[in-house]
């Protein structure tokens, strides 16, 4: 078993199928990636150095925007990395029903669109 | 991938296949569950009851998905016969229910608490009815039925890192097959397609199916911004994340491979509504495991098969669901309720071809009759999705 699988030529991450302990080389697509840090088993870790704000790539497809610098080597999670999808936190606008509402127990969705009204034929 | 495209069915006058024949329990609402749950109890395993939380206090679109999902479950092709267990004043109608199964050629019953008189004679009446029924369907045998008549219901829970590598590929694989032999396959969970919509919209084999998929990930998106909050936490969930997960997108990416690789996207359907495309169907369901696989078995599909990486323990009252891993640790952790190791595939002894062979083999005997670790253990959740407030 490789100790780090990359599943594209298009990533910039490769995923850790065993702990990897920090100073530990591995062989990537001809190169040799030195960890930076412990990478825990089924982790990432950058084979490339990722520019602060560039896409993380895994399956040849972006998986968020690294958050700050990453070097190769470093182990790349949920610390250096931010998703850009259903981020309601980040809208510009006042959210339309704030957390606190919502635990409150505001209905989530009461609008005419929906799971049940949306007009699928 | 073995040769063998038959498995041993029972073929309904709708035109469906059934791979299982149970007695269906349907209680119309809460208040008549406990009822239901204790006939279907005396005719276990053929007796199976679907305990819900509704069937009254709903207005519009909830109060008609209960009805239609329970009605959905009514006409089911693993179903051979029904008792409706109502209360007496509920809004769920149990006429209604019962002339869905009727409709589908099945024997349908009904037992009303309130006008039989409370809940001994209720139960005792309503074990007398599903006996007959169970006696009557165990004198119905098997027929040899082509896998083109099955629909597989395609599930991810509990995923890491293995999901995305291992197990969810081997099952798009099996996906892939079945459809190539004329099946059909459902994929649902909205919220983990979310990031990788584009890669299923490029493979609709008509453009009104890519619109409507890009149409419904945007609404649930849309409405998860719409509390306010960040959706990472719930999805991934803290699990997802301590198995290394780090965002929707990533864990969408290694999920959607279990619809396939090159199936095309053929249709997009609302929860719990018929599924009649032949290749992949999309439906609008929730992330929530059982209240997807509830809406996906009420679509029509006959057999689950439900990867995980953590281990979960999810089944389903009528449909049979297969769990499949490919995290090593996880298959010797939770070996009772694992059917198909898959780990060799990251281990490098096995390949994803040769795997999806077997998982293959595994979906042709359980639709034949072999009963899946769920069932063994009795798992048979059910919840209907819901989106607004008990009135």
């Amino acid at each position: 078993m490789k100790p780090a699988l990359v599943i594209s030529a298009r990533d910039n991450v490769a995923t850790a199928l065993e702990t990897l302990e920090r100073g530990r080389a591995i062989a990537i697509d001809g190169a040799t990636i030195t960890t930076i840090e412990s990478i825990p088993r089924g982790h990432k870790i950058a084979i490339r150095a990722i520019a602060a704000g560039e896409a993380v790539v895994k399956f040849g497809s972006p998986i968020g925007k690294a958050s700050v610098e990453i070097a190769p080597g470093a182990h790349v999670h949920t610390h250096n990395v931010e998703s850009g999808r259903g981020r309601g936190d980040l809208q510009a606008t006042a959210p339309r029903r704030s957390a606190k509402g919502a635990e409150a127990g505001e209905p989530a969705n009461a609008g005419d669109e929906g799971r049940l009204a949306e007009p699928l034929e | 991938m073995t040769s063998e495209t038959r498995f041993l069915g029972y073929p309904r006058p709708d035109g469906r296949v059934g791979v299982r024949n149970h007695v269906l329990v349907v209680p119309t609402v809460i208040c008549s569950a406990v009822v239901a749950e204790r006939i279907a109890a005396a005719i276990a395993p053929t007796g199976s009851a679907l305990p819900h939380l509704a069937g009254c206090g709903q207005l519009g679109p909830d109060m008609h998905l209960t009805h239609d999902t329970l009605a959905a479950y009514c006409r089911h092709p693993n179903v051979g016969a029904v008792v409706v267990v109502a209360l007496g004043c509920e809004q769920v109608v149990a006429q209604q229910l019962a002339e869905a199964a009727r409709a589908a050629g099945k024997p349908a019953d009904i037992v009303a608490i309130q006008s039989e008189g409370g809940t001994v004679r209720a139960t005792a009446r309503g074990i007398t009815i599903a006996k007959g029924f169970a006696s009557d369907l165990a004198r119905v045998d098997r027929e040899w039925c082509d896998a083109s008549s099955l629909i597989l219901s395609v599930k991810c829970g509990g995923s890491d890192y293995t999901s995305g590598i291992a197990s969810n590929p081997v099952l798009g694989r099996v996906a892939d097959h079945l459809v190539d032999l004329g099946g059909a396959a459902v994929l649902g969970e909205i919220a983990e397609i979310m990031g990788a919509e584009h890669l299923l919209a490029e493979r609709a084999s008509r453009p009104e199916a890519a619109a409507r998929l890009l149409r419904v990930v945007s609404r649930v998106e849309a409405e998860a911004m719409a509390l306010g909050l960040d959706i990472r936490g719930t999805q991934p969930s803290p699990g997802n994340i301590r198995g290394g997960l780090t965002t929707i997108e990533e864990k969408s990416l290694g999920a959607t491979h279990k619809g396939g690789e090159r199936t095309p996207l053929a249709d997009v359907v609302a929860y719990a509504a018929p599924i009649t495309a032949k290749g992949l169907t999309v439906m609008d369901t929730p992330g929530l495991d059982v209240e997807s696989v509830t809406g996906m078995v009420g679509g029509g599909a006959q057999v689950v098969v439900f990867t995980t990486g953590l281990g979960t323990p999810t089944g389903n009252p009528i449909a049979p669901v297969i769990k499949i891993t490919g995290n090593a640790r996880t298959a010797e952790a939770m070996k009772d309720n694992i059917d198909l190791d898959v780990s060799g595939v990251i281990g490098d002894t096995e390949s994803l071809d040769e795997a999806a062979g077997r998982l293959f083999e595994q979906v042709l005997s359980v639709a034949s009759g072999t009963f899946t670790a769920a069932e063994r253990l009795g798992h048979n959740e059910f919840a209907i999705h819901r989106r607004n407030p008990t009135i």
